[in-house]
């Protein structure tokens, strides 16, 4: 018995990514985190991060939020943008134009705003940009960068654990992100069954330091993508163990950065545009080499 | 030797080259993104955000900030709340570091910064909150907690909690100190 995962070509790729930052967005409303629902906030933070700065100094983010009208205004176009990309498939540039500029001008404002520079959003505020690419070789090898991206972050991740900070070999360190991250819960749901989880991995720090090991291992994983797209049917679940494992430890969410998830999704063959297409590109090389 | 040629046909960046040149200049001006920033240890979105890493620190206590809206703890759901409660306890965090800092934490560096590379001055000029932007803020908080929870608050209370870990590193909490009240339409 053998499986594989979905093969995507453009409009199915573009179906994926403006359903999957249409659920993002209701998300957000749910969360009361819309730029019409944060009730004109008055502090921000940009951070040593120079996008935030260029970002205020445009005074954009002040447009955007100071005023209740142009901020249902933008929360209601992104909506209707995101969802008629959905239904074209991202066929009309002008919309994905809009779009992706409605997701990367409301990710700044929603960090700016909520004083925490979340990676999570990161994914909704790139990827709509690769369905600017009209011709289809072009729009691989961008479908292709993003996918270079998606697999540098884990990357990164992993390089300034093991290499740069050595954070990976500190043994407290599994114990120490539980603790400090789930203490304000646990003191306060004393009761809770997740108190009793978390009371029993932080007493036993081996077990919290394997769990941190075996986390940051599957994040260096993930540089396996640069050399080879076989293993995508693998690495694919990578992100979404790791997320649901931070989930439930380290009381972080992000689950809305599995959107790039999509870009580990085999291509169906160039020439056929079809849906019926069930072959895919996994012989041609990747960004170093396939072997 | 014609195998290391065509290696190096089906590298990504020269196929960019070869294909779509804008592409490849954004990707070089993004590979230049990430090393300037780990060079620098800034920020630089979407390319580096290290402010999600690991760090090596045990910590032996803590303080937390904590609201009770009319005199209730205000409990958002645990986790998947995250960007509410970042609107909420992440504003406020940053709130309270300011009123004891007198000013925006980062100002100073701002200052150093701008001393160091004078050109820097009108862009770093929206860098910084306001002094008066501080005086302002707790009212928002009360409106905010008002409506992304649907009810008619009338008094909100911050308070400190301080916790300490004990000899298994499990949160005891200490004490907890009130900060501020706000009772609508004033502040305290």
């Amino acid at each position: 018995m053998s499986w594989s995962l979905p093969i995507l070509n453009r409009d199915g790729a573009a179906r994926w990514t403006f359903g999957f930052a249409f659920f993002i967005l209701v998300y957000r409303l749910l969360t009361h985190s819309l730029v019409h629902q944060m009730q004109q906030p008055v502090l921000y933070e940009t951070d040593f991060d120079y996008t935030y700065w260029l970002y205020h100094f445009t005074g954009v983010p002040r447009l955007l939020a100071d005023n209740k009208v142009v901020a249902w205004i933008f929360d209601s176009s992104l909506l209707c943008l995101t969802l008629y990309c959905w239904t074209t498939a991202g066929r009309h540039r002008w919309a994905v134009l809009c779009c992706a500029i409605g997701w990367t001008l409301y990710g700044l404002t929603y960090n700016s705003y909520s004083h925490h520079h979340n990676v999570s959003i990161i994914g909704v505020m790139v990827l709509p940009y690769a369905f600017l690419v009209r011709k289809e070789r072009k729009f691989r090898l961008m479908w292709e960068g993003v996918r270079y991206f998606y697999l540098y972050i884990f990357a990164d991740a992993f390089v300034h654990k093991a290499l740069l900070t050595h954070s990976l070999f500190f043994l407290p360190n599994g114990a120490e992100f539980i603790k400090t991250n789930q203490a304000l819960f646990m003191v306060q749901h004393p009761d809770s069954l997740f108190t009793g989880l978390y009371a029993w991995v932080i007493t036993h720090p081996l077990v919290a330091y394997l769990g941190f090991l075996t986390m940051i291992l599957l994040q260096g994983c993930m540089i396996i993508g640069f050399f080879t797209k076989r293993c995508d049917r693998w690495l694919f679940w990578i992100p979404i163990l790791f997320h649901t494992v931070n989930i439930l430890f380290i009381d972080v969410f992000f689950y809305e950065l599995l959107i790039l998830n999509l870009t580990l999704l085999p291509l169906s063959r160039e020439k056929e545009a079809s849906p019926a297409a069930d072959e895919t590109l996994e012989d041609l090389p990747v960004g170093i080499a396939d072997p | 030797m014609s195998s290391l040629r065509s290696y190096i046909q089906r590298l990504y960046l020269v196929r960019c080259w070869q294909e779509y040149k804008l592409l490849f200049f954004l990707a070089i001006i993004f590979i230049g993104a990430v090393l300037y920033g780990h060079k620098s240890s800034c920020e630089i979105t979407p390319a580096l955000v290290p402010g999600m890493y690991a760090g090596m620190e045990q910590r032996t206590e803590d303080d937390f900030l904590v609201i009770t809206a009319d005199n209730a703890l205000l409990d958002l759901h645990h986790t998947v709340d995250e960007p509410r409660r970042m609107m909420i306890y992440s504003t406020l965090s940053a709130f309270y570091q300011g009123v004891a800092a007198g000013e925006d934490p980062k100002a100073p560096a701002i200052r150093e910064l701008v001393r160091k590379h004078p050109f820097m001055k009108p862009l770093s000029m929206h860098a910084v909150n306001a002094g008066e932007d501080y005086g302002r803020y707790l009212p928002w908080l009360l409106q905010y907690i008002r409506h992304s929870v649907d009810k008619d608050i009338r008094r909100l209370g911050v308070y400190q909690l301080h916790v300490h870990y004990d000899k298994q590193n499990l949160p005891v909490a200490d004490y907890r100190k009130i900060l501020y009240e706000l009772e609508s339409p004033h502040t305290k």
